[in-house]
């Protein structure tokens, strides 16, 4: 063999080259791959028959690609695709394969055996070029998407069949009854291996692989999962492929499926672009010149022909439209037809020239296969007029003007409630398994991977997308997923979430919408918070009665005192509302703030009567009365305030909620009777009042007693906390007793 | 609410809630039984989920017109919940609750 190196140099070159002039007119990197197979072939006389490495690296690009394709075919999903699959796949292969098969005997004369092996591979298109087509532009969700890859599904399981079919007609040593016998029981240990192996372990091997946070193990543990499950596929005498297929379908259920799939791509594009050379590796143009008109003739027919039957058989559920557009997607013949001919090659089942033709046949229709996606609408035009209502319905079972969501920890989550609240449609990205798993249990739409991988990023269908939030609490990870979203379009709108100012310069280079600085952003939210409240505290502690008074005339000024004093317990009650209508803890301690406000002053003018003014005896002895109330009502917001925090406490615990809400209602009511005592004093009221305000029965032991025992099984914080919230009822109410008697004094002294 | 009269005893049975948009209802029907408070009333809270402290205003002004009328008041059937409201406001300290209508009744005796 020539010196590999500059081989692979020429070769690597050459496909840099052509896919940067053909991605420039939109052509997929398929073409680039194969034409470089086909000039480097020519230039360096390399053939891939017979070079096994280059057989078997090639072959791994379709394993991987199997296995990518295995990793969008939960066992659910591909319940849900039975139609596509086990219906239109078994129709086409089957309708094609006797078409090409009678034809091949009957008008060219090939025997049976050889006629309908050849039918069969005929009917295979490639998988390789056509998922890679319709994933890159973003149809694979479409309706032409979802026949497409029923199909092509189909024709990769029927592989094995056909394989086997070729031993058992060239096997003449062994009967029929066993070659099926063995390959059952073959089918079914390998299967069993791989289903038991996928669903005991593979879960448990990625959750410990994700733990390490090692993109080198997770690669490994990858890599392993596959080349194993295809080793043991093909030790059981199955292709490579469908090992690689089964052990993506096992990956499919589990949560790592997107980072996996993200993790692969390099890999499989890599590998499969190493098939595609090797498929243009194949192409004798010595062989293509000596029979052009064949080739020609040949070609042209089957992709007629299959185009015309495909057309046919999707036309049952698909409109024209999309029935031609499936079928143009799938006219070209595969790269499992190529295995498949090569095996009658090997078999001299037919005349060697023939298979020949057939495989350059093959070749150029995958060659063709790329044109003719790209074009598929213009195509269908010249038959059918376009109808954008049809288009416009095919667009819709694919995401777009959508939000992406990158990080759900706690600001994540917020983030996310608040578009749900707002009816925003968002898929959530994250590469932590806890906050998955939370997603998922929060009902999201959520995706594992990680949030800087362009993949998963396009997959999200990142350009169809109404924002991109960064909600990252790493800010090297904003970083790294701004640079991606950037590489990716850089006209994709970015909102993120930075720790402080200092790193907005960081981003300037991407294209950020907004830039929250969650310090700045939180700290205006407290400081608006705060200004609500004190504008509360202030509208509350206006002054009623005291606006203006005189020491001149202590009797009215006592009397000023008294009202404004009576305000006390309004603002004492407005908290209790708050408590009882759960406001938030800053509107409540407006009110205790307020109180501070207005008992302050009210303490602060009863000082100067005292000191200043010139008082009689009785006066001396109201004013009296009016500093001990300040006092206990000092006292009572105090503990009031305490009570309050422990009330909220007491809510959040199931055991005690009820306790804290009928605390509220029991004290409210026994304020409410002080308030109409001290706003108009009766004696009946008063002697209600006394009893209701009394210790004598035990206060609230009984209460006490049934929340600490053990039917209501509290922990130690929780008795802790009911011990001191009752301690406070039981101080509030004594306070009540005294404030009231008071009230009673000053209507005596009246 | 459901309103019975048993010889010389009133007896009335709340329902639900008592309280902030039921309790003039309820305050209504009491003060329409009542008379001058020197009579005799059961208020069966068997029906009774909740108490509020509106209902509790209700309860007290009954109570106190009761009291200046010397008449008997009795609550009974009381879940434990409004017993803790009771318990809590310092009801019961003013007002006698019993297990059961009957209960009630034999107090006044």
């Amino acid at each position: 063999m020539h010196n590999l190196i500059p081989i692979l140099i020429a070769a690597v070159g050459l496909a840099t080259l052509l896919n940067v002039v053909l991605k420039k007119i939109n052509m997929p990197t398929v073409i680039g791959y194969i034409f470089t197979g086909a000039i480097i072939g020519t230039a360096f006389d390399i053939h891939v028959h017979g070079n096994e490495t280059l057989e078997h690296i090639a072959e791994f690009g379709v394993v991987f690609l199997m296995f990518s394709i295995g990793l969008e075919f939960s066992v659910s999903h591909l319940k849900s695709m039975k139609k596509e699959v086990f219906l239109f796949g078994l129709l086409e292969v089957g309708v094609c394969a006797v078409v090409f098969a009678s034809v091949a005997h009957l008008a060219f004369d090939v025997n049976l055996k050889a006629a309908i092996v050849v039918g069969l591979g005929l009917a295979l298109s490639s998988t390789a070029i056509v998922l890679k087509i319709l994933n890159e532009t973003g149809k694979i969700k479409s309706e032409v998407g979802r026949n497409s890859l029923g199909i092509l599904i189909f024709q990769d399981i029927a592989v094995i069949p056909i394989l086997l079919l070729i031993t058992i007609f060239t096997d003449t040593g062994r009967s029929l009854s066993d070659l099926l016998l063995t390959t059952s029981m073959n089918a079914v240990i390998a299967l069993g291996i791989l289903i038991a192996i996928g669903k005991l372990l593979l879960g448990h091997i990625f959750k410990a692989v994700a733990a390490t946070n090692s993109k080198e193990i997770y690669m490994g543990s990858i890599l392993l999962t596959v080349v194993g499950a295809s080793y043991i596929a093909h030790h059981f005498g199955f292709s490579y492929s469908l090992g690689g297929f089964i052990a993506g379908m096992m990956i499919a259920d589990t949560i790592y499926k997107y980072q996996v799939e993200a993790d692969l791509i390099p890999f499989r594009d890599l590998l499969l672009g190493v098939f595609f050379v090797s498929v243009g590796l194949q192409i004798d143009f010595k062989i293509v010149a000596a029979n052009i008109a064949p080739v020609v003739g040949l070609g042209a027919g089957i992709i007629l022909v299959k185009t015309l039957l495909i057309f046919c058989l999707l036309l049952v559920s698909s409109s024209k439209k999309v029935a031609l557009k499936s079928a143009i997607t799938l006219c070209q013949i595969g790269e499992f037809s190529l295995v498949v001919f090569s095996l009658v090659l090997a078999n001299q089942m037919m005349d060697p020239t023939v298979v020949q033709i057939l495989m350059v046949v093959a070749i150029i229709s995958m060659v063709m296969a790329p044109f003719l996606i790209n074009n598929v609408d213009s195509l269908t035009g010249i038959f059918f007029k376009s109808k954008i209502e049809e288009d416009a319905l095919d667009q819709s079972s694919m995401l777009g003007g959508h939000v992406i969501l990158c990080g759900f920890g706690s600001f994540g989550r917020v983030v996310s409630d608040q578009l749900d609240a707002s009816g925003i449609n968002h898929v959530v990205l994250t590469n932590n398994t806890e906050a998955f798993v939370k997603a998922k249990e929060s009902q999201k739409t959520v995706v594992f991977g990680e949030p800087d991988d362009r993949d998963t990023l396009e997959r999200l269908k990142i350009r169809e997308a109404m924002s991109v939030i960064l909600a990252l609490d790493d800010f090297e990870d904003v970083k790294k997923t701004s640079a991606s979203i950037t590489l990716i379009d850089p006209k994709i709108k970015i909102i993120a979430k930075i720790p402080s100012e200092e790193e907005r310069h960081e981003l300037e280079d991407f294209n950020h919408e907004l830039l929250v600085d969650s310090n700045q952003h939180t700290a205006t939210l407290l400081v608006d918070q705060i200004n609500r409240s004190r504008l509360l505290t202030k509208e509350t502690a206006t002054l009623q009665y005291l606006t203006d008074y005189t020491l001149d005339n202590p009797g009215e000024t006592i009397h000023k005192v008294e009202r404004e004093q009576t305000r006390l317990l309004d603002v004492i009650s407005r908290s209790f509302n708050g408590l009882r209508e759960e406001k938030d803890i800053m509107h409540i301690k407006a009110f205790h703030d307020s109180f501070k406000v207005l008992s302050e002053i009210i303490g602060g003018v009863i000082s100067d009567l005292m000191s200043e003014a010139s008082l009689s005896p009785e006066e001396y002895e109201r004013i009296n009365i009016l500093l001990d109330n300040q006092h206990q009502l000092i006292s009572m917001n105090d503990t009031l305030e305490q009570l309050g925090h422990e009330l909220q406490a007491l809510k959040k615990n199931e055991k005690t909620r009820s306790l804290s809400e009928m605390a509220v209602e029991g004290l409210d009511t026994i304020l409410l009777t002080l308030m109409d005592i001290a706003g108009d004093y009766d004696e009946d009221d008063m002697l209600m009042y006394e009893g209701m305000t009394s210790n004598e029965k035990g206060g609230l032991s009984r209460i006490r007693e049934s929340y600490l025992g053990a039917e209501k099984d509290l922990d130690a914080s929780g008795k802790s906390l009911l011990l001191s919230s009752t301690n406070h009822i039981d101080r509030l109410r004594s306070l009540f007793g005294q404030v009231g008697n008071n009230y009673r004094r000053l209507s005596e002294g009246a | 609410m459901l309103v019975e009269n048993r010889d010389d005893i009133v007896i009335l049975a709340p329902r639900h809630r008592v309280d902030t948009n039921t309790s003039p209802e309820v305050e209504k029907v009491i003060f329409e039984n009542i008379g001058d408070g020197d009579g005799k009333m059961v208020i069966d809270f068997s029906q009774v989920d909740y108490v509020s402290s509106a209902g509790l205003r209700v309860l007290l002004k009954t109570a106190k017109k009761m009291k200046k009328g010397g008449g008997k008041l009795g609550l009974c059937n009381l879940n434990d919940q409004i017993k803790e409201v009771l318990e809590l406001s310092g009801f019961l300290g003013i007002i006698d609750c019993h297990e059961s209508v009957d209960a009630c009744i034999e107090t006044f005796a």
